[in-house]
């Protein structure tokens, strides 16, 4: 698998089956233990896009920030832009040299007869 | 050029048709400035008279230039009989076209603030044609961008990676942004060349809404490799994928009048064409070494950055000993046109600028080819004809005002005792306005008639032959209403030019319909102008103010002109009723057209998601993907990186100008390390309220 395809995987779930209501009005501490379960549910599904997320809450804070930690470790994978560098110049043209124009064409091969 | 370079084949035919279309502009040039002192009262005697004929005579000439072109291209077309002009590179190799190797060749995009869904839906149907050859090997893709907001760069990347991925093209699709954007597209494809261009025999340069067909994209490598003198050869693209009205009379055009025009063009130039700026092939090594354009050390406009830089890359090459040539016959090379008029007079006022700067290579550039210099000149001019055509009409308003005066002088030459008595010769005056009216449209009905008698295979993508008719009248009535409005801008840009305003460099917009306000306070000025100047004619002759009713009339009616052109709604209406239909809308087309409407492209990121620097902070894989283009920072841009990061975490995205905080991108470190911040961070934490903002924003249905 290519390390983009890792990568770039957005979300499968359309967003009106996710859970509809994020705002917390329980008390703070069950408040607490939702968002850090929301939280570690929410990156797991951006980062697999998968579809079925496991739902077995365990709202134990420490666990899910644990979990979270791990994901968030996952290294960066290696994705290459642009090829190797080859590098040359672009000459200015604006003095005109005839020498130099015809040593150019000779080197390039160029019949000049 | 013979001394330096040996035996130019081409140079003996090159001059034979020169001269002869020379000869015919120049003789009915002639005419035309006999006939005009035939009906100037005093003919051409007076000081005012003298003004008139002499911003008479270029304009006359100009547009016999035209004509004549269009009417060498019916020659070659049917000399030829469609096949192509005989000595056009197309024609000569076409027996061992079929079976030249291919070489490595790169196919570079550059591009800054453009549609990113346009630009890669446009790239990737270029690519799967290209495929479809069974010859993407030999080609690398580079997608190159100056864009500076990192809403829309941030985009174009992961476009790209989703091309990649789609394509599976990694290591052969590439992007690149360069974060100093110095001289603009020559700076950018100039940073491309010194980087990778020895790596390539050949780049193929695109624009924007650039699409080429793979046959096409191929057979210009073949045809590099068939001719070794070869240094440019450029393609004709027609334009596609019009919606407005506007765009879709510009795509009828290019479509019907296009071929002749550019046959004429090419028949004339051979092996000394120019460069249009994209859908066009270069050897790289002859480029590098020859094309490089320094910033210009005049004064004023002919100062700093060459704007229409194609032109003289062109002429420089050609200097060196290198052909350029433009390939009438390659199909498949399509653009598109700006959706409006104001759109394509905001690319008019760039490109006006950039071809008057082109008076400094035409006089104080040595060893430049005569034609390279010709075209120089004919560029100029077409800008130039704008302002001259209005000092014409204002000398043409003086006379008239001179003689309702009664200010008859019947001793114009102090040094004559004889009189000269005005004479007034209506009919000269209407033979005139004919002949200048025959020159104008003889091209657009040569044609007409070209495509009706003799490519009837290609007449079929018109539609029916009475809604052909249709659109042809309409085109001409557009044309006629279009021309004064075009004139007073252009007029407007030449002078701004030359008291060198400044340009802005921006992206192109490519998709959107004019509003009715931004449409009136742009030809406001226009619309002001035509009233005082209809208003003057009226009070000085009645049979005048009929002569200025033409073009005072479209300056009256430019805004909603405009407007009404640049609905999308009227387009589609007009399409489906069958006028202005063109080969690529009747699937007459090339596949590459139809693969380019049919490709799907799923959304990049969730409509309801924030910014794309958001979005690209949070989002797990796009961090990543971030943080893994983004460089390892050392010694003081780490520091800065640092810096930056530092108070980002503490103030959150807001807390910077997003050009700024979007630098955080260029460090891998830094961007790992707010994405791990943010997720882990308390909820009353900037970067806490951030993602729970997302979360709701996904979620939330």
């Amino acid at each position: 698998m290519l390390p983009s395809e890792q990568l770039l995987t957005l979300p499968a779930t359309k967003p009106e089956d996710m859970a509809s209501n994020t705002i917390c009005r329980y008390p703070e501490a069950i408040c607490a233990q939702l968002r850090w379960l929301q939280r570690r549910v929410f990156y797991q599904f951006l980062q697999t896009g998968c579809p079925t997320i496991d739902l077995e809450a365990d709202l134990d804070i420490q666990h899910n920030q644990a979990d979270l930690t791990q994901r968030l470790a996952v290294p960066v994978p290696p994705v290459q832009a642009m090829p190797a560098l080859l590098r040359g110049s672009v000459r200015h043209a604006h003095s005109f040299d005839p020498t130099l124009i015809q040593s150019s064409r000779a080197s390039q091969g160029i019949d000049a007869s | 050029m013979k001394n330096l370079f040996g035996h130019d084949a081409f140079r003996r035919v090159a001059l034979i048709r020169r001269w002869i279309f020379t000869a015919f502009v120049l003789l009915q040039t002639t005419f035309g400035i006999w006939g005009m002192i035939l009906v100037l009262p005093y003919h051409g005697s007076t000081p005012i008279e003298k003004a008139i004929l002499i911003t008479f005579i270029p304009l006359y000439a100009f547009v016999a230039a035209g004509s004549w072109m269009a009417l060498f291209g019916f020659y070659i077309r049917r000399r030829f009989k469609g096949r192509g002009d005989a000595r056009s590179l197309l024609t000569r190799f076409s027996v061992q076209l079929p079976t030249v190797p291919l070489v490595k060749t790169a196919v570079a995009l550059p591009i800054y603030h453009e549609d990113v869904e346009r630009v890669f839906r446009g790239l990737r149907a270029s690519i799967e044609s290209v495929r479809a050859t069974g010859h993407l090997d030999a080609f690398e893709f580079f997608v190159l961008s100056d864009s500076r907001d990192p809403e829309v760069w941030l985009e174009e990347r992961a476009a790209w990676l989703m091309l990649c991925d789609e394509l599976d093209l990694h290591g052969r699709l590439h992007y690149r942004r360069r974060r100093v954007n110095l001289r603009a597209k020559t700076g950018n494809v100039s940073d491309f060349l010194r980087r990778w261009g020895r790596k390539f025999k050949y780049f193929i340069v695109f624009d924007a809404d650039s699409v080429m067909s793979g046959e096409a994209v191929v057979t210009l490598v073949r045809l590099m490799e068939c001719e070794p003198k070869a240094g440019m050869i450029q393609t004709v693209p027609r334009l596609f994928n019009a919606r407005s009205a506007f765009a879709r009379m510009q795509q009828f055009v290019t479509h019907l009048y296009g071929p002749l025009f550019s046959e004429g063009l090419a028949a004339l130039q051979l092996n000394e064409a120019v460069f249009w700026g994209h859908n066009a092939i270069i050897r790289t090594e002859a480029f590098m070494a020859h094309c490089g354009l320094k910033s210009m050390r005049g004064f004023g406009l002919w100062r700093g950055t060459v704007l229409s830089h194609d032109f003289v890359e062109a002429s420089f090459i050609r200097r060196a000993g290198y052909e350029v040539w433009l390939e009438t016959g390659i199909e498949g090379s399509f653009e598109e046109s700006p959706p409006s008029l104001d759109d394509e007079l905001i690319r008019d006022k760039r490109w006006s600028k950039g071809n008057l700067q082109h008076v400094s290579f035409i006089g104080f550039e040595r060893g430049l080819a005569t034609a390279h210099r010709m075209a120089f000149m004919n560029g100029i001019f077409a800008y130039l004809a704008s302002p001259v055509w209005f000092l014409f009409l204002l000398f043409s308003t003086i006379e008239v005002a001179q003689f309702a005066a009664g200010d008859i002088n019947y001793f114009p030459d102090a040094r004559s005792l004889y009189p000269n008595w005005p004479q007034w010769h209506p009919q000269w005056a209407i033979v005139l306005v004919t002949s200048t009216l025959v020159t104008l449209f003889l091209p657009k009905l040569l044609a007409l008639f070209d495509l009706l008698v003799f490519d009837r295979s290609r007449r079929q993508g018109f539609g029916s032959v009475p809604r052909l008719l249709q659109g042809f009248l309409l085109e001409n009535l557009f044309s006629i209403l279009l021309a004064p409005i075009r004139m007073l801008a252009h007029s407007a840009y030449v002078v701004q030019a030359i008291l060198n305003v400044t340009v802005r460099w921006a992206g192109q917009n490519r998709s959107s319909e004019i509003g009715w306000i931004q449409a009136v306070v742009r030809h406001a000025p226009g619309m002001i102008l035509a009233v005082i100047w209809s208003g003057i004619a009226l009070s000085l002759n009645a049979n005048f103010f009929y002569w200025t009713i033409p073009i005072s009339l479209s300056l009256l009616l430019a805004a909603p002109i405009t407007v009404w052109l640049s609905r999308f709604s009227l387009g589609d209406r007009w399409r489906a009723r069958g006028i202005w239909c063109t080969p690529p809308e009747c699937a007459l087309g090339d596949q590459v057209l139809v693969d380019f409407a049919a490709i799907p492209l799923p959304l990049l990121k969730p409509e309801k998601a924030p910014d794309w620097l958001s979005w690209t902070i949070l989002h797990p894989n796009q961090a990543r993907i971030a943080a893994a283009l983004a460089a390892h920072r050392t010694g003081a841009a780490k520091r800065a990186s640092t810096a930056l990061a530092d108070k980002l975490l503490a103030e959150g995205v807001q807390s910077v100008p997003k050009r700024q905080a979007a630098r955080v991108l260029d460090d891998a470190d830094a961007v790992m390390r707010l994405h791990q911040h943010a997720w882990m961070a308390a909820p009353e934490d900037p970067w806490g309220r951030s993602v729970d903002q997302l979360t709701r924003a996904i979620c939330t249905p």
